[in-house]
């Protein structure tokens, strides 16, 4: 081996601890490079795998080809996979009461699990007897069926005939399923289509099918079109536009086309990457700004990691120059260098770094709040993501190690031997506050003017602590807001169990259900009317204010709260019964946010003049009411949703007299209990009066998983700002480290000339105080900043104050301490283990 | 007045199964006021003596008086507080805190010490180092001579029993060594301080009351 290299492993080994700090810093530079990007792999491979289950796995669907035709689609060359289904037609279902039509499709085997079927009960059917029907049949018409069923088809002789056989009148239902709005030509349909799927044969296919395809090449598709289409070149150009997908509906609108045909956007738009959502958008932007802001702080401490390594070996390099080692070899041993410790701590780091994505995806499914997300995560990697991890470590230790070798190979000889330059003092005498002198005597003077001194090698501990201490406090400030707004929103919520309905005689059976009534409970019913001449009485910000446009309606929701909530509710606002049990109280106080001169702002306002004593005029279905203004009120009691329609709150019996004379038709109900075990109770409702409500609502669970989805963000973000203080503690401890040793002779002269060990300690502690204040002075102002943006962001949906996050700050100051002092402590034990004539006299030599 | 002595002092150092004597059994007396020149080869132990002298090195056996204490028998923090009052130090490097002035390095002794220095003190030790325009340069800002005279200032700052000088002048140009010897005679006439200066040239030797010549850890007669 050649000598150089000799002296480049050996340097690695003869500073263990050395080597294993900046091994350690690199492996979680690395492993958290990688965890941002094996965590956005898992998202979108999440995403698209959610997309494919929910809007299928398909791009385009071609409607009503005649059988025929087929190959042509299929031997198009930018075809993957190709399905076929065909559209039945429209047949009643015969029930109890009324018809309901339902849209009948019969499926290839292949196109079963690939169109978006997302089977929730059952499996698929297997042949043309069995069928699988659509949820909203059994929610929205109350059927009693279920899975093994039986059902008729009064109109079935057309299918009789379709199938040439006489046992077909009679369907098992094999399945449920729940099919979202894309799918099935349910655009064509109507969103509330009921709809019912077989299986046929091959042979079955006859005349006209449908046709899912899968493409090759996403990127080619256009053209793919256009041939499947037979669109000529001339028709295609007149139909260009900016964009792919506006190009894909100038076709679609295209009244020439050969076949209809529809596009699976949100596959495309997930597989492609293009026309995101907006939240899709800021979530990768988020992403790219973590994932920036690691590069930044990666690169910066680990260049600062090597380029102490370096200067602690100065001289041992000021030695080979002036035996004539060329700058050249010098470049190569530390590149060499460099290799070694990549080739040790970037596996390790890409290893730890998925295992702890693996980690966070497994207590994701543990906490349950995937429900919350909407989707199953799924945990994925691939040799890409690998690939571009191991590169963007290799480039940043590249990188890091550059700007040293640069340096190391402009060392002179003589300068490189003296070592002096890392220490030498970049002022012209500063002078230490006097303040500093009284309180800390000379230790607190040099300390203070260590701080002053060559300013730029400190830079990346102090900005590393920077860092650390701002992201701490804006972490300790979120899971503030998180928790704070989720206790402050359900605290409204005097009940833990809503029941909506829209029959009042069944909820009303839920209500004199004795579970229920030994509970405390209460039914809210909603109303609607017209106000008359309503113009005259808008205010000028419904009036002025463009973006309020939605909510310039004569529409109010007229409101009977429950005894028990009225009596509460009118004590609140100060007013006796008897006074206001045939009057209406006004809630028509709004809060929204709207960009007002480029900015946004939250704008509070009201939407009506009216005021206490006036009259308003109903009117619905050409029948009207007057009804008196008792109060004009903000305090919004519990059960009103954030509507953009004003609230007349009115007594039960005035509701009811109201109800009773015919005049309007309630036909909105919520039944709130209040239950010791909600759990149980919303079992119980649902086993019991399942076809009596059309939602439940569990305020327990919502709050608890509401809590748990910011337990689990908490975790996950404190794991990362933990493994950035890591990062940011091995370019302290080395930085520091570092410093005091080459400053170990200044240490002998103060030693020789009668500076006491306690002296000397606190000399060095004050050093580390002076430095933790420097970088929380713009740390703390920076977290408190960012714990204000916090703020904003959460202040848009809810009504919340501003909390200072002490907490975070006393987290930030004292952690940050300790580790400066750790560092220092380190240093100071090896120092005063030192004989102090063993530093002179090697200077003397 | 005899204001040092040492009893048999030994210093041996050992590395792995080599040792070597740098001092063997010697005994001096130095009396207060006087200005002694050590003078010896290479490696003949003089600055190991200084160093024994001066407190900041250990000996193996023997004992180093001060004033009648043993200061080989003073705790760790104590040796720093003797150190700091009772010897003033000067090296062949200057040794000078380089992110102290030169009137805060001066000072460092007494401040170390938590007393306040006397301002016409200060002025005239300025003064006598001709050091008065230069009071608040840094020490990279000054010449080899200038750094020099400013370690004699912080020496003689604490008024210390002994001067100790590991060849102040070995690092200096002619003009700046013969300054030097005349500063510290000076200290050694005006405030009758008694100096310890080592130096292999025997021209800048002559310039004390007595001299010392040591090889191989002894004294040579």
């Amino acid at each position: 081996m050649n000598i150089l290299r000799k002296i480049a492993i050996k340097n690695l080994r003869l500073n263990k601890k050395r080597s294993i700090v900046t091994i350690i810093g690199i492996i979680l530079a690395v492993s958290l490079i990688t965890s941002v990007i094996t965590l956005i792999c898992s998202f979108q491979v999440s995403t698209i795998e959610f997309t494919k289950k929910n809007y299928g796995d398909y791009h385009y669907e071609f409607f009503n080809i005649p059988i025929n035709n087929l190959n042509s689609i299929k031997n198009n060359k930018n075809i993957e996979q190709c399905f076929i289904t065909k559209y039945m037609g429209n047949e009643k279902l015969k029930n109890r009461e009324n018809i309901i039509e339902t849209e009948i499709f019969g499926l290839s085997k292949e196109a079963m699990n690939k169109i978006g079927i997302n089977l929730i009960e059952g499996e698929m059917p297997q042949n043309e007897h069995e069928i699988v029907i659509s949820e909203n049949m059994i929610v929205q018409e109350k059927l009693e069926l279920k899975v093994g069923s039986e059902v008729t088809f009064e109109d079935n002789d057309k299918l009789l005939e379709r199938f040439d056989s006489k046992d077909t009148k009679k369907y098992k239902i094999v399945g449920i399923a729940r099919v979202t709005k894309q799918n099935i030509q349910k655009q064509f349909m109507g969103l509330n289509a009921y709809i019912a799927f077989m299986q046929l044969k091959e042979t079955q296919f006859t005349d006209n099918i449908n046709v899912y395809v899968r493409y090759k090449d996403l990127n080619k598709r256009i053209e793919t079109i256009a041939e499947i289409l037979e669109i000529d070149n001339n028709t295609l150009n007149e139909l260009k536009a900016d964009s792919q997908i506006e190009i894909e509906q100038n076709i679609a609108d295209n009244e020439t086309n050969k076949y209809m045909y529809t596009v699976n956007t949100e596959l495309i738009r997930r597989e492609t990457g293009e026309y995101l959502d907006q939240t899709s958008r800021m979530l990768y932007t988020v992403s790219i700004i973590i994932i920036t802001i690691i590069i930044i702080v990666s690169v910066y401490c680990i260049k600062n990691i090597l380029n102490m390594s370096i200067t602690e070996r100065t001289k041992s390099y000021g030695m080979l120059l002036s035996i004539g080692a060329t700058s050249k070899q010098i470049r190569i041993t530390l590149l060499y260098e460099a290799g070694i410790l990549a080739i040790i701590s970037i596996p390790i780091g890409i290893l730890l770094g998925v295992l702890y994505t693996y980690i966070v995806l497994e207590l994701l499914k543990q906490l349950t709040v995937q429900n919350l997300f909407g989707m199953q995560f799924i945990f994925s990697t691939n040799c890409v993501a690998i690939c571009i991890s191991a590169l963007i470590s290799i480039v940043i230790i590249y990188m890091a190690q550059k700007k040293a070798i640069k340096r190391a190979s402009k060392l002179s000889p003589i300068s490189a031997i003296k070592n002096n330059k890392d220490i030498s003092i970049n002022f012209n005498n500063i002078k230490a506050p006097k303040l500093i002198k009284k309180c800390f005597g000379i230790e607190g003077v040099i300390a203070y003017k260590n701080l002053k001194r060559n300013k730029k090698k400190y830079k990346a501990t102090i900005l590393a602590m920077i860092i650390s201490s701002a992201v701490c406090i804006a972490m300790v400030s979120f899971t503030n807001y998180a928790f704070k707004i989720t206790e402050l929103y359900y605290k409204n919520y005097k009940y833990n169990i809503c029941i909506y309905g829209e029959n009042y005689q069944k909820l009303k059976e839920i209500m004199e259900d004795f579970n229920i009534k030994s509970n405390k409970y209460e039914l809210n019913r909603e109303d609607y009317g017209y106000i008359k001449n309503v113009e005259g009485n808008y205010t000028k910000e419904v009036l002025n204010l463009n973006f309020l446009n939605n909510y310039k309606l004569n529409m109010v929701l007229i409101e009977a709260l429950g005894n028990d909530e009225y009596m509460s509710f009118i004590k609140k606002l100060g007013l006796k019964y008897d006074n206001v049990k045939n009057k209406a109280i006004l809630l028509d106080y709004k809060v929204d946010t709207t960009k007002i001169e480029g900015k946004r702002k939250k704008v509070e306002f009201r939407l009506y003049k009216y005021k206490k004593g006036d009259i308003i005029e109903l009117e619905r279905d050409d029948k009207s009411i007057e009804i008196e203004i008792a109060n004009v009120t903000n305090i919004r009691p519990m059960g009103l949703r954030n509507s953009n329609m004003a609230y007349l709150i009115v007594s039960d019996s005035f509701f009811e007299q109201y109800t009773a004379n015919n005049e309007f038709e309630s036909n909105s109900y919520i039944l709130y209990v209040q239950s010791k075990k909600p759990n149980d109770m919303e079992e119980y409702i649902k086993e019991n009066y399942k076809t009596s409500y059309s939602y439940l609502e569990n305020i327990d669970r919502e709050e608890r998983n509401q809590k748990a989805m910011y337990t689990f963000i908490s975790i996950f973000l404190y794991s990362f700002v933990l493994i950035m203080i890591c990062i940011g503690l091995t370019n302290m401890f080395n930085t520091i480290t570092t410093f005091i040793e080459l400053r170990q002779k200044e240490f002998a002269y103060l030693k020789s000339i009668g500076m006491t060990k306690r002296q000397f300690n606190n000399m060095l502690r004050l050093e580390s105080i002076f430095y933790t204040i420097k970088a929380l002075i713009i740390g703390i102002p920076l977290g408190i900043c960012i714990s204000y943006l916090i703020y904003k962001a959460f202040s848009i949906n809810i009504d919340t104050y501003y909390i200072f996050p002490l907490n975070g700050v006393i987290i930030s100051i004292i952690g940050m301490y300790m580790l400066t002092l750790f560092c220092t402590k380190f240093s100071m034990n090896k120092i005063n283990k030192q004989n102090i004539i063993d530093i002179i006299r090697n200077d003397n030599i | 007045m005899e204001i040092l002595r040492t009893e048999n002092l030994t210093k041996i150092y050992r590395n792995g199964e080599n040792t070597v004597t740098a001092i063997n059994n010697l005994s001096i007396s130095v009396n207060k006021g006087e200005f002694i020149s050590i003078i010896g080869s290479s490696g003949s132990g003089k600055s190991t003596l200084l160093h024994l002298l001066g407190g900041v090195d250990k000996p193996t056996s023997g004992k180093v008086l001060v004033n009648g204490i043993d200061i080989y028998k003073l705790s760790n923090d104590e040796l720093a507080i003797f150190r700091r009052r009772e010897v003033g130090l000067i090296y062949q490097f200057f040794n000078l805190i380089p992110i102290l002035n030169v009137q805060e390095n001066i000072m460092l002794p007494c401040e170390l010490d938590r007393r306040a220095v006397p301002e016409t003190k200060l002025k005239e030790l300025l003064e006598i180092l001709g050091m008065e325009n230069r009071k608040d340069y840094l020490p990279s800002q000054l010449s080899g001579g200038q750094q020099q005279r400013v370690a004699i200032g912080r020496s003689l700052i604490n008024n210390p029993s002994i001067i100790l000088a590991d060849e102040p002048t070995g690092n200096l140009d002619s003009k700046s060594t013969a300054e030097i010897v005349a500063l510290l005679k000076k200290a050694n006439e005006q405030f009758n301080q008694t100096i310890i200066m080592i130096t292999h040239d025997l021209e800048i030797a002559k310039n004390a009351n007595r001299i010392i010549r040591i090889e191989d850890g002894e004294i040579y007669n």
